[in-house]
């Protein structure tokens, strides 16, 4: 557990000064084909202080964590805040109050020693070999990472949080009859460390088969035909939806740079089908993939419900973007290690369940895709949207149809969303996403419903 | 510095050796880094960093273990060294699991020791000045500058000692075109270079990737689908040939032996215009690598005149599959070709201009499926308007083997490649 040498300091820190201590710990075995690639422990960790000064920011991290290093880091940011003030003038005033308070996560040390990792990951791959002997290539990876971290900060903050999770992928290959070898890979994600959401190899045999016969049939694929379709975006696509086509564009930060979001608050943006939420740590009395409890300025985090019933509500804030903006800070500066500066991400984005039943959803589209696996997904300012697509059907006449190959969609979200016409009754969480901005990688957990809706397609 | 982190490399390795390591290599690097970043076309932060990390690979009878860490100090070095140990013993033995030999002492300095504070500042606002003087519907959103020193040491148990210190200015900046309500996608550019003498217009990239910038507030999206020509810029040509490269010669898909060029060495796999070599001592390169693997690198042809000359397999790869490790499997240079950008573009009748894209990775056998982003149509030799909402789907290989001219110009922003035009790809929209 990382000690905590930072609460003494609360009562010293001026100004506008967050104090943080994190470790980023990250285990992993990898299978390829029998070869063990991946087998490895590593330990990211440090201290950083960030002091507001008249508008500009001082930033100091050290790796080493001790009192002296935290003297010398406060010494340092205090010095590079009121360099740039003194040169430069003061040009905002102060931050708005971070509704600070203490803030605590169960601690954690339930991690797993690398052997039962290794054992674990082997008999999923033994498991795999027994039984389907054919396959052209296979990996296997079995991981689980945690960010452990202490905030304090001269508003009277306290956080102390460990966030773990776990991911285990498969990575299948076979030859297709057309002589491609094709490959599909899935996942399943849990929150907290391996043995607490992996009891045992054969709770993942079951997956290992599902994995199996998705390659199968798509090994029977066809290309797409490109175009604007009709699709149904299956919930695990779902979170990938929320994330990329509103959740980045919503971002304050983003939306100061320019993000059309901006000029769209209060509008109808989407379908009144449609409403997107970032939970902060719970949703429907369940716990979510990142239990964010308070940001990494010391801020209580708070649901942001950016689209209510179609409408635009409110965007995700910062203590920065929150003071350009007149807002209240929701808790959504997050920094992926001790030396990053914190800016606005998302924590666990959702578009929220409807009433459709997905059969329903599917047996109403006469000619189209059903998207059910992604890979990746990007957004820009503008809200055009893509995210790849690892497998999905035709449906044709209301009934699922051949398997498609790899294919990428794209869209705007704020055109799209508004073809929304049926959004399914189920949420479902997925907790292995990373999302990249700014240079930095953040876990994030992404939540759906299967929605309705017009999509452009890629293809041949 | 050196003989400090070489102590902390040598007390490793020979923890190491006492706790039954066979073999062991040991990186340890040390760094500090002064930034200046001015967000949404103001000054705002300043950041100064110090770090020191260590990395072990042991190995205890053929079976390796890894294990990697913040901070040098004898409590840290020590929990690495049983970490690792621990790590390789739960290990299955794996014959290509190896120690490099040994190279002996190898040392080497490439830039300053010490960053002008001044230039951080100047350079960052000059940009910013210059780009509101002449690009005035360009939002800088984030703009950074730094100067970055490191030192790194290697040893491992056959006795390598290698030592390399460098020093260098980065520079990157964000940002996108608003002319009221519109927007276009966000867009930026980054370098490094020893100094901070010119300024950063003074780059053709830049200027590049700033006037397409602004050219993208006006998007149209495509309409249909057809088989075109694309142009692709040196960047993006340069993230095509890794895809290629990485699926066709590296590790992974040739241990898996699912690579579409497993057997193809002295065969055609690209047009002949392809020449590619890795070479980590071009002249214009910023702080290239010169080990990697254990191994002092070298100059590596990979394809050349279209054929494949090597695969790009690390020393792993190599024993796994009883094939040539690759002397270099970075630094990728493609050779310019006979004709200019402008020859090159009057022969496209109908295509598109692509200067990045995203989607997900290529399947095994190279069958992609990609969105264009900053990028514009092409019709009758002219570049015309942005696109938005466009699709590329192709295959990889097949596209290496479609190249149709490749410029006698050159990038030398970092990437050192030239424009590289395509034929076959089916190009769609709505």
């Amino acid at each position: 557990m990382l000690q905590d040498l930072l609460s003494v300091y609360k009562s010293k820190l001026s100004g506008q000064t967050v104090l943080r201590a994190q470790r980023n710990l990250s285990r992993g075995v990898s299978i390829q084909s029998g070869n063990v690639r991946g087998n490895s422990f590593s330990v990211g960790g440090g201290l950083s202080a960030r002091v507001y000064d008249g508008g500009y920011w001082g930033i100091a991290s050290d790796t080493t964590y001790d009192e002296k290093a935290i003297d010398g880091v406060l010494s340092s940011a205090t010095r590079n805040a009121k360099l740039l003030s003194t040169k430069l003038g003061v040009k905002s005033p102060p931050l708005p109050v971070s509704r600070p308070g203490k803030f605590a996560t169960l601690p954690n040390e339930n991690d797993a020693e690398q052997r039962a990792v290794m054992d674990f990951t082997r008999a999923l791959d033994a498991y795999i070999v027994k039984k389907y002997p054919k396959l052209a290539a296979r990996t296997v990876s079995l991981q689980s990472e945690a960010v452990e971290k202490i905030v304090v900060t001269s508003d009277g903050a306290d956080l102390y949080s460990i966030l773990p999770r776990s991911m285990v992928y498969f990575s299948l290959c076979a030859p297709a009859p057309d002589g491609a070898v094709v490959e599909y890979i899935d996942y399943e994600s849990g929150i907290g460390f391996i043995p607490e959401c992996y009891p045992s190899p054969e709770t993942l045999f079951g997956k290992i088969d599902k994995t199996y016969e998705t390659l199968m049939k798509k090994c029977e694929g066809v290309f797409p035909d490109a175009g604007v379709r009709e699709v149904i975006i299956d919930s695990n696509l779902g979170g990938m939806l929320a994330h990329e086509a509103i959740g980045h564009p919503t971002e304050a930060d983003l939306v100061r740079a320019g993000s059309v979001a901006g000029a769209n608050l209060g509008k109808t943006v989407a379908s009144e089908l449609v409403s997107i939420t970032d939970f902060a740590n719970t949703a429907y009395g369940e716990a979510l993939p990142q239990n964010v409890l308070a940001d990494d300025e010391g801020t209580a985090a708070r649901d942001v419900k950016i689209i209510e019933n179609g409408v635009l509500r409110e965007f995700m804030h910062s203590r920065d973007t929150a003071r350009f903006f007149g807002a209240e800070p929701t808790g959504n500066a997050r920094a992926e290690s001790y030396a990053a500066e914190p800016i606005v991400r998302m924590r666990n984005t959702a578009i929220l369940p409807g009433k459709d039943k997905l059969e329903d959803m599917i047996s109403s589209v006469d000619d189209g895709y059903f998207l059910v696996q992604t890979g990746n997904g990007s957004a820009d300012l503008t809200s055009e949207f893509m995210f790849s697509v690892t497998m999905g059907y035709e449906i044709k006449k209301g009934k699922l149809g051949r398997a498609i190959r790899d294919t990428t969609v794209s869209g705007v979200a704020f055109d799209m969303l508004k073809t929304v016409t049926m959004v399914s009754d189920e949420l479902r969480w997925l907790g292995g996403g990373s999302c990249g901005k700014s240079g930095q990688s953040m876990p994030v957990g992404m939540g759906g419903a299967s929605v309705k809706c017009k999509i452009t397609v890629g293809g041949r | 510095m050196k003989t400090k982190l070489m102590g902390v490399a040598e007390y490793a390795l020979s923890e190491l050796k006492k706790l039954g390591a066979d073999g062991a290599d040991v990186s340890v690097s040390y760094g500090c880094s002064d930034g200046l970043q001015a967000d949404y076309g103001v000054m705002s932060l300043m950041q100064t960093s110090i770090g020191a990390s260590i990395s072990i690979r042991a190995l205890v009878g053929g079976r390796r273990g890894n294990y990697a860490m913040n901070g040098i100090d004898g409590e840290s070095v020590d929990l690495a060294v049983r970490s690792a140990i621990e790590a390789a013993e739960v290990a299955e033995p794996d014959e290509a699991e190896v120690i490099a030999e040994g190279f002996g002492d190898y040392d080497y300095e490439l830039g300053p020791r010490e960053g002008v504070p001044e230039k951080l500042y100047d350079r960052a606002q000059e940009f910013l000045d210059d780009c509101a003087r002449e690009y005035p519907k360009i939002a800088v959103e984030k703009l950074g500058t730094s100067f970055n020193a490191s030192h790194g040491v290697y040893a491992n148990s056959n006795g390598s000692r290698y030592y390399g210190r460098g020093g260098s200015y980065r520079f990157y900046a964000g940002f996108a075109a608003r002319d009221g309500d519109k927007v276009s996608p966000g867009s930026g550019f980054s370098y490094a270079d020893y100094d901070l003498d010119k300024p950063a217009l003074a780059r053709e990239y830049g200027r590049r990737v700033l006037g397409d910038c602004v050219r993208q507030l006006d998007p149209a999206p495509m309409e249909g689908k057809f088989s075109g020509k694309l142009l692709l810029s040196p960047e993006c040509f340069q993230s095509v040939l890794s895809m290629a490269l990485s699926l066709g010669a590296s590790d992974g898909p040739m241990i898996m032996d699912i690579s579409p060029w497993k057997d193809k060495i002295g065969e055609v796999v690209a047009s002949e215009c392809l020449t590619v070599t890795c070479d980590p001592f071009d002249p214009r390169l910023i702080s290239p690598p010169r080990m990697s693997d254990g191994h002092i690198l070298k100059t590596q042809e990979v394809i050349k005149g279209g054929k494949l000359t090597s695969f790009m397999l690390s020393r792993y790869g190599a024993l796994k599959t009883k094939l040539p490790r690759a002397k270099c499997s970075s630094c990728a240079i493609v050779r310019p070709g006979g004709r200019s950008v402008k020859d090159i573009l009057a022969d496209i009748d109908d295509g598109l201009l692509l200067n990045d894209f995203t989607g997900g990775s290529p399947a095994p056998n190279g069958d992609f499926s990609l969105v264009a982003r900053h990028s514009f149509r092409i019709r009758r030799g002219e570049v015309g308007e942005a696109v938005n909402e466009t699709m590329i789907s192709g295959n990889i290989f097949d596209m290496m083997k479609n190249i149709v001219g490749i410029s006698s110009e050159t990038v030398d922003d970092g990437c050192l490649m030239p424009w590289a035009a395509f034929e076959g790809v089916t190009i769609s929209g709505k």
